[in-house]
């Protein structure tokens, strides 16, 4: 509500409405909830970083158990970056609209392309998969990259020369 | 209402006989009223008293009066060489004395879990250690050990024996004199 006189009766009455509801809300929440209240912090979680599955022996269970552990919160994480950022450009459309097109492409894009990135790491591994799985699609991206170029271009015939790259 | 109260007085004068002779108790055909059961009707009040008064007032109560007189946490750092209860996660102070005072801690739980992966990884592997050994001695043919079974003679000597006592004793309760 604009502060100031009201410019006619009806604003003058809805004013008072807002003030019969808001001024016994504000000061019970000032007088008596604020200086009842106790003041202590809470904090986010920081897990110490384990050893990958790429680091841990075959044998070992519990190494690979707790990589798997980590790679579960790791997913956790990337998949909520994505979503503020798709949620930055959702909201950047319905305040911008009708100038969207012109305001919100450069999020379009940073979402775009992260979302690429996410797909690049967790994409097509199905509902239940860990972080092996996701080891050996990473390995057969990877081989795929030396033979035939970047993801995306598709094979298009031409094979890169392994030994040409120097990797 | 007040009218009809003041005209009460006017009806005294009538003969108590005039008045009894009005009702007359004699043959009333009195049954019983046939009407739809009010059973469910009252078993829904039942509960609905039961879960207000011992579950939702009570609730109510305890989680408005922490929110009241306790309040949210505020986010911060983790200051330095200090490691956070696992209560201390949470913003909400109902949600902090759960995960203290009702829940395990988690940190516990994972690695509770990581000893039983460990115990049984340990298993696994004695086990195939264990095939591994049954299969070269199948494979040599030229040991034994594996397949010999030890049978303890001292432990049915001892109940023998024991038994042996007792009958003597029975034969021979008096004890001999040294």
């Amino acid at each position: 509500m604009s502060e100031g006189e009201a410019r006619n009766s009806f604003e003058g009455f809805m004013k008072a409405i807002g003030r019969a509801i808001d001024g016994p809300t504000t000061w019970f929440r000032k007088q008596v909830v604020e200086p009842n209240q106790k003041h202590y912090p809470w904090y986010h979680q920081k897990f110490r970083r384990v050893p990958t599955i790429d680091e841990c022996y075959t044998d070992d269970a519990v190494c690979i158990f707790e990589a798997n552990q980590q790679y579960r919160r790791d997913r956790l994480v990337d998949s909520e970056i994505l979503t503020i950022l798709r949620e930055r450009f959702s909201d950047c459309v319905v305040y911008e609209t009708p100038d969207h097109v012109e305001k919100c492409s450069g999020l379009f894009k940073e979402y775009e392309d992260a979302a690429g990135y996410w797909f690049t790491k967790y994409g097509d591994l199905g509902a239940y998969h860990d972080a092996q799985t996701a080891y050996m699609k990473q390995k057969h991206r990877m081989i795929w990259e030396r033979r035939h170029g970047p993801v995306g271009s598709g094979m298009n015939g031409k094979k890169v020369d392994p030994d040409a790259q120097g990797d | 209402m007040t009218l009809l109260s003041k005209l009460r007085p006017l009806v005294k004068f009538l003969p108590t006989a005039q008045k009894s002779a009005v009702h007359r108790p004699m043959s009333d055909h009195r049954i019983f009223p046939m009407q739809p059961s009010r059973w469910q009707w009252n078993k829904f009040k039942d509960l609905v008293h039961f879960y207000l008064f011992l579950g939702i007032i009570p609730c109510s109560l305890f989680v408005g009066g922490m929110n009241l007189f306790v309040g949210p946490a505020t986010l911060s750092e983790i200051p330095e060489d200090y490691t956070p209860k696992h209560w201390e996660y949470y913003k909400n102070p109902v949600t902090r004395l759960l995960a203290r005072y009702v829940l395990t801690n988690p940190q516990q739980e994972y690695e509770k879990y990581c000893t039983y992966l460990f115990i049984e990884q340990e298993k696994i592997k004695l086990r195939e250690l264990e095939s591994k050994i049954m299969e070269k001695m199948d494979e040599r043919v030229d040991y034994q050990a594996y397949y010999f079974r030890p049978v303890s003679t001292a432990k049915y000597y001892r109940i023998i024996r024991e038994g042996s006592a007792d009958i003597e004793d029975l034969e021979d309760p008096i004890p001999k004199e040294q």
